[in-house]
């Protein structure tokens, strides 16, 4: 070849633009470009070509990772070995369906239960539950109602008369206060040997002083030196706050009177007072009965 | 992948004329990554993803048949320059990028590959036939032909667009 035309320039374009021609075929061209305007604004247009490519590209590539792209490439590949791995799948699949069988399972014994406890026996009651203890009782299948304890047994649907029902009811009628009377006692068996110790000193001392002569201050200095002694006054409010809540007002009483008792001054008045006190309260009874575990009517 | 993907992304893009689909195939790409990874030595990792978005852009165009390109980069572009209202060189020069864009929205996905992997991601004649597995020959025959497409279409491109510059002016006048 001893001369270039525009085709030629055409057909080598990228090669000159991107110096991938040998030096013959450079000089060549560059002969037929110094006389080819065209071809100079072809080459010239090519050249630039590269540049505006890129930077069509680059104005609109992300500068960096779009949001949720990192998350989806580990949902799709970490995340997805480890849960294969740890055979997320199988568990998945199995997890549901044994959830499924308790479900059904579950409902099938509820539905048992509600059937065989609303069935009627030929005695007239309804089969209880194995864990309900009350005592059935015979009653005519006539006029017989749901009926429902009043939570000391705990049967869901006893039926009986309405005789039935009165008689208990007076029997429950009957038994409350010894039911208190039981419940305040197991309440009062909570008390340690100390606190009961602590109680028959307070009632011994309370004793004396209702019975203290008050011709002059000796009783009640006694009374004093014995209640600093023995700290019966702190003592007292310590065992207080383990009793029963009906126990608390005759304790905390006696408590006050033996504070100020204790911190004085006391006139002959006060004295007086404080002894009519104790002896119209009762407290000394009082106390010692709390200390004892023995039942007693408060007069507070 | 942070350093590399706005890269691939950007190559992606460039050949899909879509971004959204970019992000798509090179997440793509990373997971076939994950799952099968090229040997070691055998190519830089760089190198293997540069080569499956490459595939993927092309296929996934291929697959779907769209009629043309989306010219969303060209529209966006041209937005862009309205709103700018640059003068001057800067105006030349947004134009001519303009008429790229709109351009390469034009050409089949082929011809934007090679340009994207010669102009975009600045590969040597030899690594772009190691890349496509054809010969150094055969990669400035495509890359001759390839800018001459584009160089066609962006006369076209202008060519269009007298008519309706005449029209205005003689609007104007009138």
């Amino acid at each position: 070849m001893t001369s270039f035309d525009c085709t030629d320039i055409k057909a080598t374009l990228s090669g000159l633009v991107d110096d991938q021609v040998d030096a013959e075929t450079r000089h060549l061209a560059e002969r037929h470009l110094s006389q080819c305007a065209e071809c100079r604004a072809l080459v010239s247009q090519a050249e630039s070509l590269d540049d505006l490519i890129a930077q069509d590209a680059a104005e609109f590539a992300p500068k960096q990772l779009p949001h949720g792209f990192m998350d989806s490439v580990l949902n799709r590949t970490v995340y997805a070995r480890l849960y294969e791995q740890a055979g997320w799948n199988w568990m998945t699949w199995t997890g549901w369906v044994a959830a499924a069988a308790c479900l059904l399972l579950a409902s099938a014994i509820w539905v048992l239960d509600q059937q065989r406890t609303s069935q009627p026996q030929p005695n007239g009651l309804a089969v209880l539950p194995p864990t309900v203890h009350p005592a059935p009782r015979e009653a005519p299948a006539a006029e017989s109602r749901s009926w429902t304890y009043d939570g000391t047994i705990l049967a869901s649907s006893v039926t009986v008369d309405e005789a039935t029902r009165r008689a208990i009811d007076a029997e429950l009628e009957d038994t409350l206060p010894a039911r208190t009377a039981l419940a305040a006692m197991a309440q009062r068996g909570t008390l340690s040997i100390d606190d009961s110790d602590t109680l028959h000193a307070a009632s011994v001392l309370l004793d004396m002083l209702a019975e203290s002569d008050l011709s002059d201050f000796a009783d009640m200095e006694r009374a004093r030196e014995i209640a600093v002694y023995d700290e019966l006054p702190q003592r007292l409010a310590d065992v207080r706050s383990r009793l029963h809540p009906a126990d608390r007002a005759a304790v905390m009483a006696a408590e006050s009177i033996l504070l100020r008792i204790v911190n004085g001054p006391l006139d002959m008045n006060d004295a007086r007072l404080l002894r009519d006190s104790v002896a119209s309260l009762n407290l000394a009874a009082q106390v010692g009965a709390i200390g004892s575990g023995r039942d007693v009517t408060t007069s507070m | 992948m942070e350093d590399l993907g706005p890269r691939l992304i950007a190559l992606s893009a460039g050949i899909c004329r879509d971004r959204h689909r970019a992000e798509e195939v090179v997440q793509e790409a990373f997971v076939r990554l994950w799952k099968s990874p090229p040997d070691a030595g055998e190519i830089a990792w760089s190198s293997w993803l540069r080569r499956v978005v490459t595939n993927l852009s092309i296929n996934t165009l291929q697959r779907t048949k769209r009629p043309g390109a989306i010219p969303e980069f060209s529209e966006d572009r041209a937005l862009q320059s309205r709103e700018g209202g640059a003068g001057g060189e800067q105006a030349e020069q947004r134009e001519n990028l303009e008429r790229v864009s709109r351009a390469m929205d034009r050409l089949d996905e082929s011809k934007r590959a090679i340009l994207m992997l010669r102009a975009q991601e600045q590969l040597s004649y030899e690594q772009i036939a190691e890349h496509l597995g054809v010969p150094v020959g055969t990669v400035m025959s495509r890359l001759n032909r390839a800018r001459a497409a584009l160089l066609d279409e962006m006369k076209n491109d202008a060519v269009d667009e007298e008519p309706a510059s005449f029209e205005f002016k003689k609007y104007k006048q009138a």
